[in-house]
């Protein structure tokens, strides 16, 4: 009997980890395709709903597959293009190297980004005549070159900019590379663009001046510059979550994210195709408050733990188990 | 009866002169003029050939823009303009030299022009100076000027660039002075600025209403337009750590060489009048006279000088001096025939002057007849 009971538990669990599992609608390198843009799957994580509490997480079956996306393709077709600032559960962090090369479109809306690849908008012509760029933390080489139009960096934080505005020769030396249209931002973020090379040939302006250049740039259409109002609206997150409630003494905090797997290196580095990232979850124990970061973390069902699953940490091949009280599950 | 006419006679004559510094108007090189203020100095001019130090007495002033007689074309409103001048003259004309201080209400009401070249450091730009003003090279260059009136800019309709918010005096900057420049908000240009300038404190400008421009920007509209002005200027930098400040404000003249000469020294008011007209906003000079013969320093209305004496103005009355400062006190010997004195103003009138005569004649018939009797009876 008690043979029999073990091996129910082995199977229940076996069970409840694959249906963990199949809460990855994607994983790294798939593409998705939505309305007319491809989207590469760069990394994947695990986040919680943000309605979901500690008492409420009760398995791993609460857990669920989210990630970033890279933009690789958009239909040269597509009159006005809106790239969201997430799909389903994953976030859209960036665009490959020259995605609107060439294209033409007439009004683009991009949400925030963590980098636009070398020569992204590069000989893109603007129907509105401007092309609106919101934060992107990261810049390659000859992002702008020869856009033709007005170029509007709505911006609230410092970028770096790289080689955006010059691109490589033949002879691998540089040439300035600029837009075919006046540079713009609001007055008010000049000091986040202070040591770019772009501060000395820009425009700059406030309140009505600089709602008018945007919408210009949106033709008018107010309805057009909510577009991110969709990321509010996302539930699922959620990457902080704690295996015992807030005030417990014991247990760990688990925080979700992602980071470059060359070291720091940048994706401008090599061509965007060949970047991808790592997830990276960086584990406090409550109790010694030490933090420690793995590649990976599987929560796992067990009827034989007391809660019912216990969570597994992967770093560098080697696997760690732990209750949710923060103690460790020898082999 | 007689002594109401002497009045009024002589309160002609104080119109006359003062008509002769303030309000006349002449036209150079395809701009309008008004003197709004005129004075004579005695100046260091060396002769290099013979190298001795020699004194010329100038006619200096001041003048506005008041009008344009041009248009289509390039016009370059000069820091200095020459004109001939009667003034402190007898029967005489000079080239007087006029330091151009502002430009009046409407001077360029409607005038297309291919570009307008506005000097540094003028003190005021009129009400609706530029009203409707098209500059077809697309940029109006607006150097600091320290005070600018109401809807200057009203409907110009091309880009204005301030090259600044502040003006420099002495060391100190200044912040312009708008006093409801953009008050008709409907028919506004475009205004830049550099980015430098935007933590410049103004008063009377909301800043929300200006476009900012970076450097390069800047230079490319300033050099295209500015080509002349900037030539030797290609740091903006280097120009506002030199003085921008009126060279006649601070503008001393002397009545004679030596230790012992009577100081003059110009000085104008510090505020603007805030009267409505573009003349009254130039308020009057005072002159500081150190007169080192009385041992006083007065502050006079006027003064006139020329190679050996001075003539000074104060509360309507007139005084002359020796230039070492000696006061005059029979200023008739100074008079002609005719009742002017030798600036050529008319001290006298006529019947004064045949009231004078008559009386001197009297006056010598009466010691005539005096040393007759005196010889008579053997004195």
């Amino acid at each position: 009997m008690r043979i029999t009971r073990i091996f129910l538990a082995i199977v229940i669990a076996i069970v409840f980890q694959n249906f963990s599992l199949s809460a990855n609608e994607y994983s790294i390198g798939d593409i998705i395709k939505r309305d007319g843009i491809s989207y590469k799957v760069l990394v994947t994580y695990l986040v919680v709903d943000s309605k979901e509490t500690t008492d409420t997480i009760q398995g791993p079956d609460k857990f669920y597959c989210s990630g970033e996306l890279m933009v690789v393709d958009v239909d040269k077709s597509l009159n006005d293009v809106v790239i969201p600032p997430s799909v389903d559960r994953f976030r859209v962090i960036g665009l490959t190297d020259s995605l609107f090369y060439r294209h033409e479109h007439d009004r683009i809306w991009l949400p925030k980004l963590q980098f636009a690849g070398n020569g992204c908008f590069a000989k893109l012509k603007m129907g509105s005549g401007a092309l609106v760029i919101h934060d992107i933390s990261n810049l390659g080489l000859g992002v702008f070159d020869e856009l033709d139009a007005d170029l509007i960096f709505d911006i609230t934080r410092k970028i770096t900019w790289g080689n955006a505005f010059s691109k490589m020769r033949a002879d691998s030396s540089f040439v300035p590379s600029v837009p075919k249209g006046l540079i713009k931002t609001n007055t008010r973020m000049l000091g986040f663009i202070r040591n770019s090379y772009v501060y000395d040939d820009c425009y700059g302006a406030t309140a009505d001046n600089y709602k008018k250049w945007i919408n210009k740039a949106f033709n008018e259409d107010e309805k057009f510059q909510q577009n991110d109002l969709v990321s509010k609206s996302e539930r699922f997150n959620k990457r902080t979550y704690s295996t015992t409630p807030r005030k417990s003494k014991n247990g760990f905090t688990i925080t979700a994210s992602a980071v470059d797997v060359k070291g720091m290196g940048y994706p401008w580095g090599n061509l965007t195709r060949s970047y991808y990232r790592r997830a990276n979850y960086s584990v406090l124990d409550k109790k010694s408050r030490k933090t420690t970061y793995y590649q990976d973390f599987i929560p796992v069902a067990d009827p034989i733990q007391k809660s019912g699953w216990y969570v597994k940490f992967v770093s560098n091949g080697e696997e760690v188990k732990y209750m949710l009280n923060g103690k460790l599950i020898k082999k | 009866m007689r002594r109401i006419a002497l009045l009024i006679l002589s309160l002609v004559s104080c119109l006359i002169s003062f008509a002769d510094q303030r309000g006349v108007t002449f036209e150079k090189d395809g701009l309008r003029y008004t003197i709004s203020s005129e004075f004579t100095a005695r100046r260091f001019n060396m002769n290099r050939s013979e190298g001795e130090q020699k004194y010329i007495i100038a006619n200096e002033g001041e003048v506005y823009v008041s009008g344009v007689t041009v248009s289509n074309c390039v016009v370059r409103i000069p820091d200095i303009v020459y004109a001939p001048s009667t003034y402190g003259r007898k029967d005489t004309t000079v080239m007087a030299k006029y330091h151009v201080l502002g430009i009046g209400e409407k001077a360029f009401e409607g005038v297309i022009l291919k570009d307008l070249i506005i000097p540094f450091g003028l003190k005021f730009i009129g009400n609706e100076a530029f009203r409707n003003l098209e500059i077809t090279n697309g940029v109006l260059v607006v150097p600091p000027v320290r005070k600018m009136k109401a809807n200057v800019f009203d409907g110009v309709k091309s880009k204005v660039l301030f090259m600044d918010l502040e003006t420099q005096s002495k060391e100190y900057p200044l912040p312009i002075v708008f006093e409801n420049t953009f008050q008709n908000k409907d028919n506004l240009p475009d205004f830049y600025i550099p980015h430098t300038c935007l933590n410049t404190q103004t008063n009377g400008l909301d800043k929300r209403i200006l476009y900012s421009v970076g450097n390069n920007i800047y230079k490319k509209w300033v050099e295209t337009s500015w080509d002349e002005i900037m030539r030797g200027r290609s740091n903006y930098r280097t120009y506002k750590s030199s003085s921008i400040i009126s060279s006649v404000s601070l503008s001393k003249f002397y009545t004679r060489e030596g230790e012992i000469a009577s100081q003059i020294i110009i000085k104008t008011p510090k505020k603007f009048e805030k009267n409505g007209t573009d003349i009254d906003m130039l308020s009057p000079y005072e002159y500081e006279c150190r007169n080192f013969f009385t041992k006083k320093r007065d502050v006079y209305e006027e003064v006139v000088l020329n190679e050996s004496l001075y003539r000074c103005k104060k509360s309507g009355k007139y005084y002359y001096f020796a230039s070492d400062g000696k006061p005059i006190t029979n200023v008739e010997s100074l008079m002609d025939d005719s009742g002017r004195d030798p600036f050529g103003l008319q001290v006298y009138s006529k019947e004064e002057i045949k009231a004078k005569k008559s009386n001197k004649e009297k006056e010598n018939n009466l010691n005539n007849k005096v040393n007759d009797l005196k010889k008579a009876f053997g004195f």
